[in-house]
């Protein structure tokens, strides 16, 4: 529904936050940005799992297998000390990126 | 799931990563999109429509690869060239070190064993080491300890023999004294025995060694004091009468702290309050084989520090090692031959107080006083130990 590049530029930041408060698996990941943002975006597996191992790499969530009784295991990712940071940065860099085109625009929230 | 796993292992292929990794991703995706069909089929699609929207999934698959290539370093094969001088020796140190510790946090259990393995191996080694030298190479930390020699008489020794290795390095007190007395060879002869200690002091009881030794022990050795006195000929006047004691350096330190306090206050040992006198210089470690003493007690406190044996004036009690310093003059075979002279009569004089057969008197009076070297200590325990370490 939107723009591929504008997607790509607030990826990261979706996955931050969502793994802000608890640690989450990739399919539940994907699940709750579909949810809530009632269908208007959606990572498959090819665009998802990229992200997720890039973020890793550079440290700002952790992936661990984890085995649950009775369930197979699952790579959940949690936010690092690191992850926890740069979250902070960027929500305050969407904020300010947000506020500056609404008001070149003159969009305003209804 | 497994076919999915295929489709995604197909798709990876080419991006030649490592084998633990790959299966890591792929047992990661696979898992993603059984989940989706699960969700589709619970939501009354089709097996067709479950299987299309699951492959959809993987419709942009050379996006996947080709971001996966960035992120994920794969491994460089390169042919191994034998003799090649290429990169740095540094460089591929730092790879192993890096691979090495890659492999072991992979494997905790495989590192735990292997760390316990070495640890083991290397304190196993370290024990045995210390052992051997201090029983075979070094020697006593005393005064030119090449002059010491160590007593031994080979034959009957009727009576009481108490030692924990070679009975014939065992002699009783008044013999000590009468061989102290009359020989031409020695600069002085000790006598010494080890035992337990029950100290008790500052509110409290511990075990100690301590070393029941003759009042030259430290002057034969050469040991000076760190704090007090070390013992005098006085310190074994007569049996009982000499309630004294100087402790180790260690045990000085270990225990009370170097605190200079602890001279000419009493300690109790085996139930008998002695007073320290002194603690000897640092370094001195005794000078039995294996051996560390907390304690020096002089000799004629035999009775109160071994309440249920006493034999202290018993020439049938066989218990001190003896440990003597050469006069300069004499090699140890001049020692050896000039002390029969001295050993005969002595024996001669012991005879009517041992209770034994006309055969067993003569060969008690043909029995000899050999010479070994002292300098690695007397033999309490060293015969013993001894063996054990060259094997």
């Amino acid at each position: 529904m939107f723009d591929r590049e504008l997607k790509k530029g607030s990826a990261e930041l979706l996955i931050l936050s969502l793994v802000e408060d608890q640690p989450r698996h990739g399919y539940d990941i994907s699940k709750l940005i579909e949810r809530r943002s009632e269908g208007a975006l959606r990572f498959n597996v090819a665009s998802l799992y990229p992200l997720l191992y890039r973020l890793e790499k550079r440290g700002w969530i952790q992936g661990r297998w984890v085995e649950k009784a009775g369930q197979r295991r699952r790579r959940y990712y949690r936010l690092t000390a690191e992850g926890r940071k740069v979250l902070a940065a960027q929500r305050r860099g969407w904020l300010g990126f947000v506020e500056a085109i609404n008001r070149i625009t003159g969009v305003q929230r209804a | 799931m497994p076919e999915w796993q295929d489709e995604i292992r197909q798709r990876l292929a080419g991006l030649k990563l490592e084998a633990t990794r790959e299966a890591e991703i792929v047992e990661e995706l696979s898992q993603h999109l059984g989940d989706r069909c699960t969700e589709l089929r619970s939501s009354g699609a089709t097996e067709e429509e479950t299987r299309h929207a699951a492959l959809e999934e993987l419709s942009h698959s050379d996006l996947l690869v080709q971001e996966l290539k960035r992120i994920e370093r794969s491994v460089t094969l390169e042919p191994i060239t034998f003799g090649s001088s290429k990169g740095s020796i540094m460089g591929d140190l730092w790879q192993d070190i890096r691979y090495a510790l890659r492999m072991l946090q992979k494997d905790p259990w495989f590192t735990a064993v292997a760390v316990l393995t070495l640890a083991l191996g290397i304190g196993a080694n370290t024990a045995l080491f210390s052992l051997t030298d201090q029983v075979l190479l070094r020697l006593l930390p005393v005064e030119r300890p090449e002059e010491l020699v160590v007593l031994r008489s080979p034959g009957p020794n009727p009576g009481h023999t108490w030692s924990d290795g070679d009975d014939a390095a065992m002699f009783s007190y008044p013999l000590y004294k009468d061989l102290r007395e009359h020989n031409q060879v020695f600069a002085g002869l000790l006598a010494c025995f080890p035992l337990s200690l029950n100290v008790a002091g500052q509110g409290q009881t511990e075990r100690a060694d301590g070393e029941l030794v003759s009042a030259n022990y430290f002057e034969v050795l050469g040991v000076r004091p760190a704090l007090g006195r070390v013992f005098t000929p006085e310190d074994e006047a007569a049996p009982g009468a000499n309630p004294v004691a100087v402790m180790s350096r260690g045990y000085w330190t270990l225990r009370f702290g170097n605190d200079p306090g602890v001279l000419n206050k009493p300690l109790i040992m085996n139930g008998t309050p002695l007073t320290v006198v002194g603690v000897a210089r640092a370094g001195f470690t005794g000078a039995q084989v294996g051996r560390v003493p907390d304690l020096f007690i002089p000799i004629t406190m035999k009775a109160q520090m071994t309440p249920n044996w006493n034999g202290l004036e018993d020439p049938k009690d066989h218990w001190l090692a003896l440990l003597g310093r050469l006069k300069p003059d004499f090699t140890r075979a001049q020692a050896e031959a000039g002390l029969q002279s001295d050993y005969r009569p002595i024996l001669q004089s012991e005879l009517p107080l041992m209770k034994i057969s006309a055969a067993g008197e003569k060969r008690f009076l043909e029995k000899r006083l050999l010479i070994d070297p002292g300098a690695r200590g007397a033999r309490f325990f060293s015969g013993m130990h001894r063996s054990p370490c060259c094997i």
